[in-house]
């Protein structure tokens, strides 16, 4: 009986014995290394930063919403979707600043990436590296990535907060002004640029290079109106060490496919792939690819949420090439109704079979190996391509009086597409600055339309600082007639951020 | 299937229960309610021009993105089997008359097997081209439980003590594994699709693994004397795997007294059978939130192309941020209620008072998209909350007779307030919601609207007091806001609080008669006061997207005036935003819940099947509903606790008619 009792309570001691109890509590996760574990060797390094490249691949950047912040907002497109608060955040119409695929997504997007960066550039300078240089390498590219995305910020909403570690969930950052963002991006590429290299191994092309550092930076030094500072990071590519690395490629066409990508015109690109053909998101073998022919393929065959304006093709058309012929830039830039006389093309295998002066995008459209589109297109964006900065070159050169300078550039483009050299085809222009500048924005537009810089162009030219040169732009896009000088030239912040945040007050007149 | 025996051999019984049930579902796709009324209805259902051969949208002569909900049905199918086993095995050792040790072991086991084969096909006008694809997931969860107590029972004269002591060990886990694959077989024949995941190409897999343990130890006393002084008390001492390191443990202490002055000498009203005053005040700890949210964690899965051969290379980072310092969260509860019986227990009356109090809410709040967090928003000690109010019940039972009844009245007042926010904050901005310290949870935050403008003038007088037109570019027919700030512009500051979603009172009625073997039960509940916002109709009611509306919308025209819908305007929001009062209405209803009626078989006939008792109903639940609420039910459920009254359009609770056949033997 006594024998009983003893043991029930002995089983009783021993099932409640404290000194398991710690360890039964304390059930580790199987799925996956803790913050406290990671962070510690190379592969953490090298990994940590391949993650912010990740972000190119989310809905809120360059796998879709920010090609309607920038080519739809300005004056190159329009959307005409049946989700008209979709299409509301192409042309002013900001009723609701919290919406996700109008503002919040690409906001959101933009600072998880600065986070991935953050993360590296907080945690990799404790891991010890076996050569030095690499660790270095790996904190440029990070730098790269940060000054990236908070370029695009600036050119989006101007004064937003600047977060440079790696958050805590109750963080509540201070705001910056545009001055303050512009600073940041100038000392992160400018300390990013040395240390990254002139060209990646054949491993490693699509990080970014010294190049795409420099030209990141003349557009940072453009935007502010520093010709002096932006003729020098140029100078990389015409008389530094990118010199003779760059040039045009032969066949325009090759700048907008998949078969030619990383040639010799890139400076800057975002890898896609179609390896995966899932869903964007943070999950295993999440989508590597691009939405943007989905979105902006024609009606029947795309979502047609974009659309194209139509006062380029004028543009193109006033000029005839050297052998009398198009400018066999307009076949590449737009499905149009003439497309197919113009040039013999069909729109993803159809005769035109929509409005008479309706227009899509073609850049990035893989209608030349198929006939419809999906959310995984491995058609690689280019940034920033070496036209561009040859422009760009022309541009300062021409803000710093030395117009005469600035020809040869623009008549390298020029010749690409078989036109007569500038001096030749506008005689009248002769060294006159202002005269220049209004062509070579023409120039800029005919060569690089749709490709994600005219909204910079816009602000960076004044377009839109006061209400004559806005009713300008308004001839071009109409959408423009609801643009209100002051406000619109910068979207406005989230509300739900404005709200939480103390620290942020909305963008004036919102 | 459900099996229980017992068994018992002088000292020692034991005892076990067993249940095995298996389930299998066909899951809804999509949202079939509201995809319903956004088609239009000049499309027709089958459509063999398109890919699936469904109807929808078409750019030519009908342009909506709006979804064909049985093209969704159809290509989008899902289907659900759990198969669970429950059980438990106990032993009683009763080594002394006043002493018993009890051993329970429990154990369950759940396997679920979710799959889905999207076929190829569209429902939704320019959807992007998807082949015939299947994804397919087997889960087990498997939950150990081990339960020790030590009672002690002894009756001394009048006095009754009952002491408990206590431990239990519980273990969770679940384990998934998942596969996919594209571009599976179909058979061109007969167009059946082969799903099983050897099919296809492109395949993906994976999986994960959950795992929690609960620790708890439990003392408890209860003391009666001669039924007339009732003093019970339990401490508890909880600890959790699912918290902050530091904050495993939690110590719950409860204690409540009551006094039946009925029983005392010095009381002697007859019609008087029982008055019980009573009083209790407890703390108890909960954790219900996922096994790992203190725990910040690197995301491992993020790849990227790289190089002239596009080779994939993986990344890793952290995704979600965490808060490492996670503590229980408190329910302490303080009651106080007096309990009445008259006419022997006839008639029935009690009244409380009750304080309940939340601390530490563990639940998600929004914070800034700034932080970079992905991947929903980390668990915090999100609030503290205190609900206070009266709960009465009446009740008068005939019983005895041949023909037996009885009816409860039950009656619960609410009032809500914040005492704290987490992160320190002032106030927590969710959805069309605000929660202040000092206020009630979710209140409601949005535009105020004024009407409608008849006319342009209405338009145009419609200024703030430095005669700024509030308003320019509206037309007549468009929603006037009000401009509570004074500024002349209606912007997101002119937003105020309207009302909140919770109950003033809450209303139980539970009915019943018995006549010869025949029981008729019938309960009804009703909520009074709770505001709530008709997510669904704010979708129905815009115009500003090509779908269909509801039956007897009436916008305003100069035709027809009087209508508190705005002009139907195409191509713009400004009619149709969502945060505004208009969507806000009365969720008060009263509703059958449950009606049943049962006939007991009289015994004589039953013994001679050989049970021993046996019992027929039928019943139905969720009869009858009065409301004035336009939308799909007015008794939802939003488990955001900062959205509660938000209806997103959740699947209406079901009218459910049942027939039961009960044996015991």
């Amino acid at each position: 009986m006594k024998n009983i009792i003893f043991k029930a309570i002995f089983i009783f001691i021993l099932i409640s014995g404290s000194s398991c109890e710690k360890e039964l509590l304390n059930v580790d996760n199987p799925n996956t290394i803790t913050t406290d574990q990671f962070w510690l060797t190379e592969d953490d390094a090298q990994k940590g930063v391949n993650a912010i490249y990740h972000m190119f691949y989310q809905n809120g950047g360059f796998n879709r919403w920010i090609y309607f912040r920038l080519d739809l907002t300005s004056d190159e497109g329009f959307s005409n979707s049946p989700w008209v608060e979709l299409a509301d955040w192409t042309r002013f119409q900001y009723v609701n600043y919290n919406m996700w695929e109008g503002n919040s997504n690409t906001w959101a997007n933009i600072y998880t990436a600065i986070f991935r960066a953050n993360q590296v550039l907080a945690n990799v300078p404790n891991i010890e590296f076996s050569d030095p240089a690499k660790k270095e390498q790996i904190l440029a590219q990070a730098k790269f990535l940060r000054a990236f995305y908070y370029y695009y910020a600036a050119i989006l909403w101007e004064n937003v907060p600047l977060v440079l570690e790696p958050s805590n969930p109750d963080d509540l950052p201070m705001q910056s002004t545009l001055e303050d963002v512009w600073a940041q991006v100038e000392k992160d590429l400018t300390e990013a640029a040395p240390v990254l290299p002139v060209q990646w191994d054949e491993a490693n092309v699509g990080r970014p290079t010294r190049g795409a550092a420099m030209a990141f930076l003349a557009k940072t030094h453009m935007q502010q109106r520093d010709w002096t500072s932006a003729k020098s990071s140029l100078d990389y590519f015409f008389t530094g060490e990118g010199a003779g690395k760059y040039n045009l490629v032969p066949n325009y066409r090759d700048n907008f496919r998949h078969t030619s990508e990383n040639n010799v015109e890139s400076v800057f690109e975002i890898q896609f792939s179609n390896a995966n053909q899932t869903p964007e998101g943070n999950g295993p073998s999440s989508n590597m690819g691009t939405n943007r022919a989905q979105f902006f393929a024609p009606r029947g065959i795309g979502w047609s949420d974009g659309q194209a304006r139509t006062w380029i093709i004028n543009e193109f058309k006033s000029e005839k090439t050297i052998t009398g012929g198009l400018d066999e830039r307009l076949r590449y830039t737009l499905f149009y109704p003439e497309l197919e006389k113009d040039f013999g093309d069909k729109t993803y295998g159809r005769s035109w079979e929509w409005g008479a002066n309706e227009a899509w995008f073609r850049k990035y459209a893989r209608d030349y190996y198929r006939n419809n589109e999906d959310y995984y297109s491995e058609v690689n964006f280019r940034v920033i391509r070496y036209a561009d900065i040859l422009l760009m070159y022309a541009e300062v050169l021409n803000e710093l009086g030395q117009t005469a300078q600035a020809y040869q550039y623009v008549n390298q483009v020029r010749s690409r597409a078989k036109l007569q050299p500038l001096a030749q085809a506008y005689a009248q222009i002769g060294n006159n600055q202002s005269l220049f500048r209004e062509r070579l924005k023409m120039e800029r537009a005919k060569e690089l339309y749709s490709e994600s810089v005219r909204w910079a162009d816009l602000k960076r030219w004044g377009d839109l600082e006061t209400e004559e040169r806005v009713d300008q732009v308004a001839r071009r896009d109409p959408d423009f007639n609801n643009f209100e000088v002051g406000k619109h030239i910068r979207l406005p912040i989230p509300q739900s951020e404005v709200l939480l945040n103390p620290n942020l007050t909305q963008n004036p007149n919102y | 299937m459900r099996v229980n025996s017992r068994g018992s051999k002088g000292i020692f019984s034991i005892g076990e229960n067993i249940a095995i049930t298996n389930a299998k579902a066909d899951e809804m796709s999509g949202n079939p309610i509201l995809d319903v009324v956004r088609l239009l209805p000049t499309i027709p259902v089958y459509d063999p021009n398109n890919p699936g051969g469904y109807g929808y949208g078409n750019e030519a002569t009908g342009r909506t993105f709006a979804t064909n909900p049985v093209a969704v049905a159809d290509l989008d199918d899902r289907t659900n089997e759990n198969f669970r086993i429950r059980g438990n095995v106990f032993a009683e050792l009763k080594p002394l008359e006043f002493l018993t040790y009890r051993l329970n072991l429990g154990y369950e086991t759940s396997n679920d097997h979710y799959a889905n084969l999207r076929k190829q096909g569209n429902w939704s006008l320019n959807q992007e081209f998807q082949p015939g694809s299947a994804n397919e997931n087997r889960a087990r969860s498997q939950s150990s439980l081990v339960e020790n107590t030590l009672t002690f029972n002894k009756t001394f004269g009048k006095h009754v003590l009952t002491l408990l002591a206590g431990q239990t060990y519980q273990n969770i886990n679940y384990e998934q594994i998942w596969g996919s694959k594209r571009n599976i077989l179909q058979n061109p024949a007969t167009g059946q699709y082969y799903s099983v995941l050897d099919q296809g190409n492109q395949p993906q897999t994976g999986g994960f693994e959950r795992a929690a343990v609960i620790l708890s130890y439990l003392g408890r006393l209860e003391y009666n004397y001669a039924d007339r002084y009732l003093l019970n008390a339990v401490i508890r001492r909880d600890g959790t795997s699912r918290l902050g390191r530091e904050n495993q443990w939690g110590n719950f202490p409860s204690v409540s007294a009551a006094w039946r002055i009925s029983e005392e000498n010095f009381f002697q009203l007859p019609w008087l059978s029982d008055l019980k005053l009573r009083a209790s005040y407890g703390k108890l700890g909960a954790s219900n939130i996922a096994d790992w949210e203190y725990l910040g964690i690197i995301n491992t899965f993020s790849t990227i192309a790289l190089g002239q051969t596009e080779q994939i290379v993986s990344g890793a980072t952290q995704v979600r941020l965490a808060n490492p310092n996670l503590r229980w969260e408190t329910l302490t509860q303080t009651n106080i209620g007096l309990d009445l019986g008259l006419l022997n227990n006839k008639v029935s009356f009690t009244a409380e008072y009750y304080i309940s109090d939340t601390k530490d809410v563990l639940t998600e709040v929004p914070i800034a998209m700034t932080t970079g967090n992905e991947g929903g928003n980390p668990v915090v000690n999100a609030a503290s909350i205190s609900n206070k109010g009266f709960e009465f019940t009446a009740g008068y039972t005939e019983a005895g007779k041949a023909f037996n009844y009885y009816g409860t009245l039950n009656l619960t007042t609410l009032r809500n307030k914040v005492s704290e926010l987490g992160y320190g904050r002032n106030n927590i901005f969710s959805g069309n919601t605000v929660t202040e310290v000092g206020r009630p949870i979710g209140e409601w935050y949005v535009l105020e609207t004024d009407g409608l403008f008849q006319n342009e003038d209405e338009v145009q007088n419609y200024k703030n007091s430095n005669g700024r037109v509030i308003q320019p570019d509206a037309q007549p027919g468009d929603i006037r806001f009000k401009d509570n700030n004074g500024d002349g512009m209606i912007t997101n500051d002119d937003k105020a609080v309207v009302g909140n979603a919770w109950a003033d009172y809450e209303l139980g009625l539970n009915l019943g008669a018995s006549y010869k073997g025949f029981a008729l039960t019938m309960n009804w509940f009703g909520s009074h006061g709770a505001t709530v916002f008709n997510g669904p109709r704010s979708v129905m009611d815009r115009f500003d997207d090509n779908s269909n509306y509801r039956a007897g919308v009436q916008p305003w025209t100069s035709e027809n005036p009087n209508t508190d819908v705005p002009r139907a305007y195409y191509a713009s929001t400004l009619n149709s935003r969502g945060d505004t009062d208009r969507w806000l209405e009365d969720g008060s209803f009263m509703r059958l819940k449950y009606l049943s009626l049962a006939y007991t078989i009289p015994a004589a006939i039953i013994q001679r099947i050989g049970f021993s008792n046996a019992q027929v109903s039928v019943a139905g639940q969720n009869l009858l509903t009065f409301t004035k609420y336009t939308g799909l039910d007015p008794e939802f459920n939003n488990s955001n606790i900062f959205e509660r009254g938000y209806d997103y359009g959740a699947f209406p609770n079901l009218k459910m008619y049942t027939v039961g056949l009960q044996f015991g033997f």
